[in-house]
């Protein structure tokens, strides 16, 4: 277990702790409860009461497979609720390896002052940053390399953070040093803004490593495991179609949002399809696969070139071609990866901005299909016009401005690339979860859909709650852990990767020289989340909040031509546990 | 017989080198055929063909097909 480390910003002060009450805490079950028991649920996000925590799961830093995750957890200035926002790349494994296991920023810098944090194996400090103010996402990046290392992680903001916008986000690099992967959801680059942390720059050379009281059995657990994954058949979809290869089956579904959610079909799927874009980035010399975070075995990345060849952006998901590509009826592949590139540059949520782009479409700003402007509208938030800066805002705050009351959002956060009238168990999560309107937070769909074997009818209520509170307490624990999310379809397929499950916790009781079993981790995943919505609960959350717009449950979508069904006080279930 | 058209998509065009993802498989197959009885006819793995949708609609595996059926196979889904 490492220590805490405290950046006051006010003071310019940094510290190192050892709590006990932290012990043995990591990723998203450290963020949420340092925020839970240190925040107080009403203060302003912005202000210096709330603190952004900056925390590896416990495998980070460690050589298992798939364990570069990292959680960045804060009181969420979109929400106002309690966020942790989950981030790959190259920038957790080093944190753990200097033996930390948070970062805890607190107060607020003297206004207009900007600082980096440098953090290496002397341990951090707090330099200078005025010089990078204003700067992009990747030209920073770049200059933070040129003056500390190419090897080094960096965690930054773009100008979007810099203004305090609610979708901004915290980047990280990749393995190959680029800002393209992002803490997105929630806001926490506004919150690093207020604080005046421009950035986090990593170093780990001469690091203590992360202890672990059985290397060898850690060491046998993880071979093990490297192996189950990478053997798992999903694991080479994943490699050759990258996230977006859920186009064709969520479209088929009549579940892949369109136009601002008002159909559940894409008519330029074939265009946007993982297929298709595997086609592109071979034929144009990009790469078709690619090792995007640290330890990574499976390789989902992909690297977007142009037609001739140049790098335009790399981290190129199922989410963000959904988000800037059919929820605004936009095809064209090379102007979605320009968008997504604008989002790395400005630091924003690329799933806000859709929905926020959505909205604005919506209201006639621009028209649906316009893929020019769409890229108009993301470098106004770059610049900071006042459209630019609604717009960066997110859908909800949109809505309001355009009058528009189609938004897609649940606790102000803009929902992701399923729809909840015709897949209703993930409605359910976005309905229920502490976070707000989010797809990672108990993936139900897989239930929904697949029928041979499945069990839930997707246009039903029925099963539907049961089944997001189990993915919901399993993904609490699995967050915790430095795992990244695709992993976990091995985990528990006990007949497809029977070797998967134990070897995972082998390396788990290795790690701590404690057994860990299911069991175990499902009690800390029913902890995590029992926190999180005690923290909302404080900060004036009720049951009120924990539903989907009212526009889900009057319109038909079609081609199902389906309203979300699932009732009130079946929604008002799923937290008695 | 029933005849019915089959789009497959992911890895699961690898068993099928000519595969042209616009025209898809023409299938004939028997009436009262299931859908694993399609599985079969194409060749594929239960494991592997984890998914299958008939007119947007997800099956199980002992669904009946009917004629002019749009089948969309697919494999295992998962998703974040």
């Amino acid at each position: 277990m490492g220590k805490i480390m405290r950046v006051n910003m006010s003071k310019l002060k940094i510290t190192t702790e050892d709590p006990k009450e932290y012990q043995g805490l990591g990723g998203r079950a450290l963020s949420s409860t340092i925020i839970a028991k240190e925040v107080p649920p009403t203060c302003d996000p912005l202000r210096g009461l709330n603190k952004l925590v900056i925390a590896p799961g416990v495998l980070s830093g460690t050589n298992a497979a798939n364990s570069g995750r990292l959680s960045v957890g804060c009181k969420s200035p979109l929400t106002g609720g309690i966020k942790e926002s989950n981030v790959g790349g190259n920038t957790s494994q080093p944190i753990a390896r200097l033996g930390f296991s948070g970062i805890v920023v607190e107060g607020l810098a003297e206004q207009g002052k900007w600082y980096i944090l440098h953090l290496t194996k002397e341990g951090g400090k707090l330099l200078p940053g005025d010089e990078y103010r204003g700067l992009k996402n990747y030209e920073l990046a770049e200059k933070l390399q040129s003056r500390f290392g190419e090897k080094v992680g960096i965690l930054s903001i773009g100008p979007a953070g810099e203004m305090k916008l609610s979708a901004a986000t915290v980047a990280s690099t990749d393995v190959d040093g680029f800002p393209c992967r992002h803490a997105a959801r929630g806001g926490p680059g506004a919150v690093m803004g207020s604080k005046g942390l421009k950035a986090i720059v990593v170093d780990d050379t001469g690091g203590p490593g992360v202890s672990i009281v059985n290397p060898e059995k850690f060491k046998e657990g993880a071979k093990r495991f490297a192996k189950a994954v990478v053997d798992y058949p999903f694991s080479g979809t994943l490699k050759k179609f990258g996230t977006n290869f859920l186009v064709a089956p969520i479209n088929a579904a009549g579940g892949y949002p369109t136009r601002n959610f008002r159909e559940g079909t894409f008519e330029g799927a074939d265009q946007v399809s993982g297929e298709y874009m595997q086609e592109v980035i071979a034929k144009r010399g990009g790469k078709p696969s690619h090792m995007g975070c640290s330890t990574c075995v499976i390789h989902c990345s992909k690297v977007y070139v142009g037609e001739k060849g140049e790098y335009i952006t790399g981290s190129f998901e199922y989410e963000t071609i959904w988000a800037q590509g059919a929820n605004l009826g936009i095809s064209d592949l090379d102007s979605i990866a320009w968008a997504d590139r604008l989002c790395d540059e400005y630091g924003l949520d690329t799933i806000e901005m859709g929905q926020a782009l959505g909205v604005a479409m919506e209201a006639g700003v621009k028209k649906f299909g316009d893929a020019k402007g769409a890229l108009e509208l993301l470098e106004e938030v770059g610049k900071g016009t006042p459209l630019g800066r609604i717009l960066g805002s997110g859908a909800w705050v949109t809505g309001k401005v355009f009058g528009i009351t189609r938004v897609p959002a649940v606790k102000r956060q803009g929902m992701a690339a399923y729809e909840p009238r015709a897949i209703h168990g993930i409605g359910v999560t976005y309905a229920t979860t502490p976070m707000g309107a989010d797809h990672t937070a108990g993936w139900t769909v897989g239930r929904n859909l697949a029928a041979m074997g499945g069990d839930l009818h997707p246009h039903k209520a029925d099963g539907q709650v049961d089944a997001s509170r189990e993915a919901q307490i399993n993904v609490a624990a699995m967050d915790s852990t430095g795992l990244c999310n695709f992993v976990n379809p091995a985990i528990g397929d006990t007949a497809g990767a029977p070797e998967a499950g134990p070897a995972f916790l082998e390396m788990m009781s290795a790690l701590h020289g404690s057994p860990v079993d299911f069991d175990k981790l499902k009690a800390l995943g029913e902890k995590i989340l029992k926190l999180e919505r005690d923290f909302n609960a404080k900060a004036g959350f009720s049951k009120v909040d924990d539903r989907l717009p009212e526009f889900m449950k009057q319109e038909k979508i079609p081609p199902h031509d389906v309203t979300f069904t699932v009732p009130d006080e079946e929604l008002d279930r799923l937290f008695n546990f | 017989m029933v005849r019915v058209n089959v789009k497959l998509f992911a890895t699961l065009t690898r068993h099928f080198p000519d595969y042209d993802p616009k025209k898809g498989i023409e299938v004939e197959m028997n009436e009262g055929g299931t859908v694993e009885d399609l599985l079969h006819t194409l060749n594929l793995s239960k494991n592997e063909a984890k998914n299958v949708f008939i007119n947007g609609i997800s099956k199980k595996i002992t669904d009946r097909i009917q004629d002019r059926d749009q089948v969309k196979i697919f494999t295992l889904i998962v998703g974040g």
